[in-house]
């Protein structure tokens, strides 16, 4: 019992870093209906940017709030940058090409980013320290939580309430709503698209920085190729919660980051990547649309 | 220009038929050999190795390229000509390599004579892959577009993921001691078989199917017919022609990892045909030939530079095709693909 409360707890704080992920890819799905390859990409790069916020940072502030502030802010800005202008360089000039082209455009993108930082970033792994001193508690006789996990779980909380009040509350979630409907339609009611894919793709990469440095802080070690997997397994967590759908995201990442702690506590840790595409598979063949998904009628 | 292109291509294939035909002669003078010693006597490139005309490098990346040809066009007539977005062709390539080469090592002896060994193999590596391919294309039939795409990939991964858990091949740290086998010969004979089946199935009441069902799906099916055959069917073919494509690679490599089936060899197959232009043959052969020069050719860059730059030179190349040639190297504004005359 004790072992399953553990696994519970690493798997919710896992869970939360690949919500923060999935929602990316979920609001960029809803808008453009594009997945969005090089968002784990982004996920790399928040997270290298946060590593060096934290060296240029660490000698002049004492390890705590401060900090994490500062760099989780730094990496966040970085990743917003870098979403607008894959957007505007990569996505825009294509909004009216064949879906296909625009996917193979955003594979191509992502191999360049992973390259690419190869290149800049050094392909051998990094260590990140971490930015509070990290206490353990001890809840039962066995069972512990630590800081890090805390926060993580505290600061994803923090952020996607943030989005949930932006979608839902503003003058501009309701345009990105609208948008999510038709495209076309929002165009001719006033909306300025482009502003609104451009701030979308800016809030989902800002999610995908933050998410990267809290990665980083629950698995301290950063490269460059370090995107690809938790890339994927958010995407998988945004079709299981049905994608293009916010709150799915957050539950599908949950039930995502659960089930592979589960499966890596309790079966082999072997199988554990193989178990995000296995539910994938599932997912798209008993149920395309998702859990929480509309289902889209095709009209002739 | 149009004459001299139209010259070009037909020397090229007499070319390629000669050879072919040289080979052939010279196997049928030389009495139907079928031990390795004569066969390897008379492969018909001996003359080229020795005189020093084809240096081991170049023969290599040529069987290479024969290899990544036939990856390319098979992925052309699911991709390109059903419209079956897949991002999982590395998994039948593992299939068809994984498979051949332990029907090879493990099933049957050694001594086999090396024409029937080869047979053997691409035969098997083929018809696994196909049996795979069957039920991947059977599974995910309800889904079009991205979806397909994704659970492909899934499907891809978790082929390279089960093979991973297998001890028996290898596991983790790859399988070695493939006996090697595949020469110029088997590839370039392969690969032309190959371009010149999905030629005849595009020009087939089949092919035609097939591009009726990518251009409408619900018109196709008013039409009377059936998607669900026709996808399967396609999967089939397409994972069969992957699956000899494995097997040939398995045998001129001679070791085999799980690193190398990585959907990042699925999206460069994908990369072969839309570079080429979707839809077309001829691109998909273009494309898989430039794809396995162009990085060789970036060697000497690296050399120049000290850094890797091959990867970055790709994926720029990739996304500059797609946003300002969308159509590839061997499409035509209009939406038509140019052929190759030979093609037509």
């Amino acid at each position: 019992m004790e072992e399953f409360i553990q696994h519970t707890i690493n798997g919710l704080s896992l869970g939360s870093i690949y919500a923060l992920v999935a929602l990316g890819y979920t609001m960029v799905f809803g808008v453009l209906q594009l997945i969005n390859f090089a968002h784990g990409d982004i996920f790399m790069v928040g997270s290298f940017f946060g590593l060096y916020a934290m060296r240029f940072f660490a000698p002049h502030f004492q390890p705590g709030p401060v900090l994490a502030i500062l760099v989780m802010g730094c990496a966040m800005t970085a990743s917003a940058v870098l979403g607008v202008l894959i957007e505007h360089l990569g996505y825009k000039p294509m909004r009216r090409a064949p879906r296909i082209n625009i996917l193979i455009t955003a594979i191509g993108i992502s191999l360049f980013l992973e390259y690419g930082g190869q290149l800049v970033f050094g392909a051998s792994p990094q260590f990140f320290p971490p930015f509070f001193e990290k206490t353990q508690f001890h809840i039962f006789d066995s069972v512990t939580i630590d800081s890090n996990q805390i926060s993580i779980f505290l600061i994803a909380c923090l952020l996607m309430t943030a989005l949930q009040f932006l979608v839902f509350k503003t003058q501009f979630g309701r345009s990105m709503r609208a948008l999510s409907h038709s495209l076309d339609t929002a165009n001719l009611i006033g909306i300025n698209v482009n502003q609104v894919i451009r701030i979308t793709f800016m809030l989902g990469s800002t999610l995908a920085g933050a998410a990267g440095v809290l990665y980083a802080l629950a698995y301290p070690k950063v490269e460059p190729l370090m995107g690809v997997l938790p890339g994927l397994k958010a995407f998988v967590a945004a079709v299981l919660g049905g994608i293009g759908n916010i709150t799915g995201a957050v539950i599908g990442a949950l039930i995502l980051g659960l089930s592979e702690t589960y499966v890596a506590g309790y079966i082999s840790s072997t199988y554990r990547d193989a178990l995000a595409f296995i539910i994938l598979i599932i997912v798209l063949l008993v149920r395309p649309s998702g859990l929480l998904g509309k289902k889209r009628i095709e009209k002739v | 220009m149009q004459k001299i292109k139209h010259y070009l291509n037909q020397t090229v294939v007499k070319i390629f038929l000669l050879l072919f035909v040289s080979f052939l002669i010279s196997w049928v003078l030389s009495g139907f050999p079928f031990s390795d010693q004569a066969l390897s006597q008379i492969l018909f490139l001996k003359p080229f190795r020795t005189s020093g005309l084809l240096s081991p490098y170049v023969y290599s990346i040529l069987i290479l390229l024969g290899i990544n040809v036939m990856l390319s066009v098979s992925l052309a007539l699911l991709n390109g000509f059903c419209g079956l977005f897949t991002m999982g062709h590395a998994g039948f390539m593992a299939i068809g390599a994984y498979s051949s080469a332990s029907f090879i090592m493990f099933a049957i002896p050694s001594s086999t004579p090396l024409l029937l060994k080869l047979i053997a193999a691409v035969l098997i590596g083929g018809s696994m892959s196909a049996i795979v391919g069957f039920v991947i294309g059977y599974s995910s039939l309800r889904l079009a577009g991205d979806y397909l795409g994704m659970v492909t990939l899934g499907f891809g991964e978790i082929i390279r993921i089960a093979i991973l858990n297998i001890d028996a091949v290898g596991g983790a740290r790859g399988m070695i001691d493939i006996p090697q086998f595949t020469n110029l010969f088997s590839v370039m004979f392969v690969s032309a078989l190959i371009v010149l089946i999905v030629k005849r199935i595009r020009e087939s009441r089949f092919g035609r199917t097939m591009f009726a069902i990518k251009e409408n799906e619900i018109a196709a099916q008013m039409m009377g017919i059936n998607p669900t055959k026709i996808k399967v069917q396609a999967f089939v073919f397409s994972s069969f022609m992957a699956g000899m494509a494995g097997a040939l690679f398995a045998h001129s490599e001679g070791y085999l990892s799980t690193q190398t089936f990585t959907f990042v060899k699925s999206f460069e197959i994908i990369a072969m045909n839309v570079i080429g232009g979707l839809g077309s043959i001829s691109g998909a052969i273009v494309g898989g030939a430039l794809l396995t020069v162009l990085p060789e050719g970036f060697r000497v860059l690296q050399d120049f530079t000290g850094i890797d730059l091959r990867m970055i030179i790709y994926a720029l190349t990739i996304t500059l095709i797609m946003i300002f040639l969308p159509q590839g190297l061997m499409g035509s504004k209009n939406g038509n693909v140019k052929e190759f005359k030979w093609l037509k």
